[in-house]
């Protein structure tokens, strides 16, 4: 058994804080499944089931204040497994975005905010960024077979449209390798934007729909920009 | 000219029941008991709607389906009324668990059964229900409830929570959606907005804090620890057997369970058959189970059906029904107490049977002090030469040779199975099938014993199974009688055994044979037909 | 006694098909049942005896005793291997039938079992009650015979001369002033579930757990044939479950997995018993009292589990969470039942073609259905419902029959 724990006052409480939530967790039946194959389950006390409970009791200030939405990885399984088909990770999604933005942990949020203001989570400069690929696209170019490679950057009417991770333009770079070969060999038509290059969109994680939002929406805009009709987003 | 079926009891099933059988031109009466009219909210006879029999006090019911006679006094008077058959009925009582949580009805706490008639007025309960903001209903916490109970409260917090605004929280162990379409109730209730929580154990902490009950529970699935001090309390109801059953039972001498409710709570009586033929139980009455009214429209039907099959007229005669010995017989009444089915009467202050009623179960020939009464075909000589034949079948044989008296709805049927599912049985087994396990006699078990069995078997139903409710517990009681007098005549009690199967327990009777077999194959065979002594 | 001449025709032959025709008879109706496999009984005549060491009411034995006064009936005409080709309407009933030939004659099998034990193919069925006359039947499907004329085992090894794997199939019509179909449910096959049912062998579904203890008296594993010693029971598989459009609670499973449990720890007391579950449903009139029984007896674990894999030895993993530690663990055990589901019969859909019927949806089943005049539904076709609830509705279905063909209104 548990030990003492807080005492939820279900007279403060109003369990119909979130109807209008349409993940379907009031046809949750408590079943368990979700809890018996979600990865995380046990950590901190944490498991899905419990979640989708807390949420049909009106829980918000315990939500928002719990590690618990955040100790889920949204991997799905919950979802895959639910028999009332409830979208559990959209769920823990909205949970996370009722937190303060200065309250999410970890560098999930400052990332975001840098971004936002900067077009990539590092705040990594246009030039620093354009020098790098160049000079990853010169190492490329020295291997035989590749002889003549060069990093097209911005080209107009492009095929394909490329983000970037951050991490291959931080400490990975040599991963940048490996795509670059592909589109060469197969005589793909591609090019990366030299603004606005980020493809990962920690609003997503935060529960941010705006943050989302403008996100894809610089996208998208790149590839108004240089004309090009197929993106590749692999983050 | 068809007789009348008498209906005992008011309410949806009886009213059902008077349906089907008006349909069907049967004629009904409706029983009451006079001293009730008088304002104890039975509804006094109207003139004109029904044909009723009102009477003082009940005193008897005799005879069988199709040819009952009750006798009863009214108005001072003894009077005689026959019947076609009897149905108990009525609604049941239901009493609210107050007193399993601590609570007492009154104020912020109701039954829902209050709730239920309060729901009748939308008005009366907007009334009632002023500034309750927060209901709780406890449903299956102290005590386990049927679906039909579960429905009722998820309806009714549902009401509340759409038509009166009111957040209802339903406290509860086991949902009960055991029922037609109450998953998707649930899934109703849910879009309403009421809340459920589920406990395990233990019990919710209630205590009472200025007038209103506080309860404190651990919930289930979150682990948290909730409290909750709702303006109304709703505790359900343990369904009971009605108030004057008690009466009727003793005067038709039903059966009932353990609950007291007017069935036994035994197989053969389903669907709403008791002990007695001519004399059904349909409803609440007969089972707590039978609470909702879709289970009551069933009963209606099938007691309607019942009382029809009986007025069409299939009932055949049992030609060999057991028969009491005018002469031998002391008139002690023995088997006058123990007939299960009441088919022994008295005519002259002679006991009889009466062949329309008999069953055949042999519980009176067996236990009949004077041995005045036979059972045609099984009678202790007839069955000691079917032993001695079976014995003498294969003298040379080594194998033990076993008596096995099986009953003809269990033992007998699974010893069939048995050889049909190609188990090899016992080479020496003489199966002697009886009607029912309550005929083997101490007569019956010693008989075998005498003609050279090594080893005897009283194979009876399971307990609770036996169509003559005790048959079997008849029997086993008077092997372990035998068993224990065995080693006094120098026969080794292990020779003796028994056990319970059922009719298509084919493996375990085929084990069962075998492993007896085995134990006897490690004793000396028993020689000779007299009983002799052995080395133990 | 006047003969009501009347004949109606009962569609299956579970207990439902058989309590309908028995009260029919009680009713002077004569019935014509018709089913379509080779052995009566339906699902139920399958269960084992449930009891410990006194009955628990599970109804097995009911449909043992059913099967035999409809056997013993004359009223009541058995037509097993039996399929209805064309079902016409003008104003009585009028059903064309195929009835496969008795390759097994039922006066002189003694069902001794050789050709059972004989059969290379395994093509020889046995039925489940001592009322089945024959107790054996031919698979066609699987005769080597029938698929080149290489095998006759069967005739050869048949002491009586009583089998003949020729004939032709027999054209039979029934005439009916009224239906019944009973046509009851199909079980869940737990395919699509990640608990390796068809692949695990020790994973079994309760209706194979039934045949299991039936014919053993005991858990006997699958693999290796020893009476396991630590099962897992995980309840409400596709039952309780919109994603596959099974919104309801099959009614029987808890009752039916608690029962079998208690019986097998009777007969075996170190046996240890885990129960996955959601909500323990009501069974039995004392269920309070065997509901606390059961907390003392097994382990009941609230959550149903995830994956299961398999060991080495043919002992499964199942994952679940713990519910005191909350995690997820893999805990061992050397079977697993599955309480399966009840779903409708894909047999009713054939037969409810033929009558112009359309059964209610099982998610409301009080719900719309279109069943025409002089047609009756009883049992589990409409809804799940166990022994003793389906006898109840066949009483109740037999009624309005005669309700019907009395002419009476108000019957229904």
């Amino acid at each position: 058994m548990k030990e003492a724990q807080k005492i939820i006052d279900l007279n403060q409480a109003d369990p119909q804080k979130f109807r209008s939530w349409n993940f379907l967790q009031d046809f949750c039946i408590t079943c368990g499944l979700c809890a018996s194959s979600c990865p995380a389950s046990g950590i901190d006390g944490f498991d899905p089931r419990k979640v989708v409970r807390m949420v049909s009791l009106g829980l918000e200030q315990e939500l928002v204040d719990s590690k618990f939405p955040w100790i889920c990885t949204m991997c799905g399984k919950c979802e895959e497994v639910c028999p009332m088909q409830i979208n559990i990770p959209d769920l823990v999604r909205s949970i996370r975005g009722l937190r303060d933005r200065d309250k999410v942990p970890g560098t999930l949020h400052k990332g975001l905010q840098a971004a936002l203001k900067t077009g990539n989570n590092l705040g990594l400069p246009k030039d620093d960024f354009i020098f790098i690929l160049e000079d990853v696209g010169e190492e490329i170019a020295e291997e035989p077979g590749f002889e003549g490679f060069k990093v097209p950057i911005d080209k107009k009417g492009a095929n394909v449209l490329t983000t970037v991770h951050n991490k291959l333009v931080n400490t990975q770079n040599e991963d940048l390798k490996h795509w670059w070969k592909i589109f060469y060999a197969a005589g793909e038509d591609w090019t990366i934007p030299s603004d606005n290059w980020e493809g990962t969109n920690w609003g997503y994680f935060t529960g941010d729909d705006e943050a989302m939002k403008t996100m894809t929406g610089r996208i998208l805009e790149n590839m108004r920009r240089l004309e090009v009709k197929t993106l590749l987003w692999p983050e | 000219m068809t007789r009348e079926t008498i209906i005992f009891g008011q309410g949806f099933c009886a009213d059902e029941i008077r349906r089907r059988l008006d349909a069907f031109g049967c004629p009904v009466a409706t029983a009451i008991a006079h001293r009730n009219t008088q304002g104890s909210g039975q509804k006094a006879p109207e003139p004109e709607a029904q044909v009723y029999f009102v009477y003082d006090r009940l005193l008897a019911c005799s005879g069988s389906s199709g040819d009952l006679t009750l006798l009863a006094s009214v108005e001072g008077k003894i009077v005689q009324r026959k019947a076609a058959a009897v149905i108990l009925t009525g609604e049941g009582d239901r009493e609210p668990d107050f007193a399993a949580y601590g609570l007492s009805g009154g104020g912020a706490v109701m039954s829902l059964g209050e709730l239920r008639s309060l729901s009748d007025s939308a008005e009366k309960m907007a009334a009632k229900l002023k500034g309750v903001k927060r209901v709780a209903f406890l449903t299956g916490v102290a005590r386990e409830k049927v679906p039909a109970v579960c429905e009722e409260v998820m309806r009714m917090a549902m009401r509340l929570q759409s038509e009166n605004g009111m957040q209802t929280f339903i406290y509860t162990r086991n949902l009960k959606v055991a029922g037609w379409g109450l998953e998707a109730l649930y899934r109703e209730t849910r879009m309403a907005g009421v809340v459920y929580i589920k406990l395990s154990q233990p019990m919710p902490e209630i205590t009472i804090e200025d007038g209103r009950p506080v309860i404190t529970c651990q919930d289930d699935i979150s682990h948290e620890t909730f409290r909750l001090r709702p303006d109304l309390t709703v505790v359900d109801e343990t369904l009971m057997p009605p108030a004057g059953l008690d009466e009727l039972a003793a005067v038709f001498q039903i059966q009932r369970d353990e609950q007291g409710f007017a069935q036994s709570d035994n197989v053969h009586r389903l669907t709403v058959a008791t002990n007695r033929h001519g004399i059904l139980a349909a409803g609440p009455v007969r089972s707590a189970l039978v609470a909702g009214r879709h289970d009551q429209r069933l009963d209606a039907a099938n007691a309607a059906a019942a009382v029809l099959g009986e007025v069409l007229g299939k009932k055949v005669v049992a030609e060999d029904a057991a028969e009491i010995d005018t002469g031998q017989c002391v008139r002690c009444l023995t088997c006058y107490r123990l007939c299960p089915y009441r088919a022994v009467v008295l005519r002259d202050e002679q006991p009889v049977v009466d062949p329309l009623v008999c069953e055949r179960c042999g519980i009176c020939a067996a236990e009949c002090p004077a041995l005045a009464i036979r059972l045609p075909g099984f009678e202790r000589s007839s069955i000691g030469d079917d032993i001695a034949q079976g014995r003498s079948a294969d003298p040379q044989a080594e194998a033990p040779f076993i008596v096995a008296f099986c009953c003809g709805r269990s033992a007998a049927p699974a010893a069939r199975l048995a050889s049909m599912m190609g188990r090899r049985l016992p080479a020496r087994l003489k199966i002697i099938e009886v009607p029912c396990a309550g005929s083997v006699s101490r007569e019956f078990i010693l008989e075998a014993f005498t003609r050279g069995a090594d080893g005897v078997m009283v194979l009876t139903c399971h307990t609770g199974n036996c169509h003559s409710e005790k048959g079997n517990r008849h029997a086993r009681s008077r092997a372990a009688e035998i068993r224990s007098l065995l080693p006094l005549v120098g026969i080794d009690k292990e020779r003796l055994t028994t056990a319970t199967l059922a009719s298509n327990m084919g493996a375990e009777f085929a084990r069962l044979v075998d492993s007896f077999s085995a134990e006897l194959e490690k004793r000396a065979t028993r020689t000779g037909s007299a009983v002799g002594s052995e080395t133990a | 006694m006047a003969q009501f001449p009347k004949n109606v025709m009962v569609i299956g032959g579970g207990v439902a098909g058989l309590a309908t025709a028995l009260t029919l008879s009680d009713l002077g109706i004569r019935v014509d049942l018709v089913e379509k496999s080779d052995f009566l009984g339906g699902h139920a005549i399958r269960f084992a005896c449930k009891a410990t060491d006194e009955c628990v009411k599970c109804g097995a034995c009911m449909v043992e005793e059913k099967l035999g006064q409809a056997v013993a009936d004359p009223s009541i005409r058995l037509l097993t291997g039996c399929r209805i080709e064309n079902i016409e309407r003008n104003g009585r009933f009028k059903a064309d039938l195929t009835r496969r030939p008795a390759y097994i004659d039922a006066d002189k099998c003694t069902a001794c079992g050789l050709c059972y034990r004989d059969c290379p193919e395994g093509a020889v069925h046995r039925g489940y009650s001592a009322s089945t006359r024959p107790f054996y039947a031919v698979d066609v499907a699987h005769c080597l015979q029938f698929k080149d004329q290489s095998c006759r085992r069967c005739i050869e090894v048949c002491p009586e001369d009583a089998i003949s794997l020729s004939g032709e199939p027999q054209k039979l019509t029934c005439e009916a002033d009224a239906v019944v179909v009973a046509t009851g449910f199909d079980a869940f096959r737990p395919v699509s579930k990640p608990y390796g049912y068809g692949r695990f062998k020790n994973v079994v579904t309760s209706l194979e757990m039934e045949d299991i203890l039936r014919e053993n008296g005991a858990p006997v594993r699958p693999t290796d044939g020893e009476p396991a010693r630590k099962m897992a029971f995980i309840q409400c598989v596709g039952s309780r479950d919109a994603s596959l459009g099974h919104l309801w609670c099959s009614r029987i499973c808890c009752g039916t997995s608690m029962r079998m449990a208690r019986m097998l720890k009777h007969r075996e007391p170190e046996l240890e018993v885990t129960f996955f579950y959601i909500d323990i449903q009501t069974f039995g009139r004392d269920f309070d009292s065997v509901h606390r029984r059961i907390q003392e007896e097994m382990r009941l674990v609230r959550a149903i589990p995830g994956d299961i894999y398999e060991n080495e030895d043919g002992g499964l993993k199942v994952v679940h969470q713990d519910v005191d530690s909350g995690e997820s663990v893999k805990e061992d055990f050397d079977l697993v039942v599955l309480s399966v589901g009840l779903t409708p019969a894909e047999g009713t859909q054939e037969v409810a073609g033929l009558l112009q019927l359309r059964t209610a949806d099982w998610e409301n089943p009080f719900g719309e259905a279109v069943v025409p005049e002089g047609v009756f539904l009883a049992g589990a076709v409409a809804g799940p419902m166990g022994i003793a609830d389906s006898v109840a509705d066949a009483g109740r279905a037999a009624l309005e029959v005669r309700g019907y063909l009395d002419g009476k209104p108000g019957g229904k």
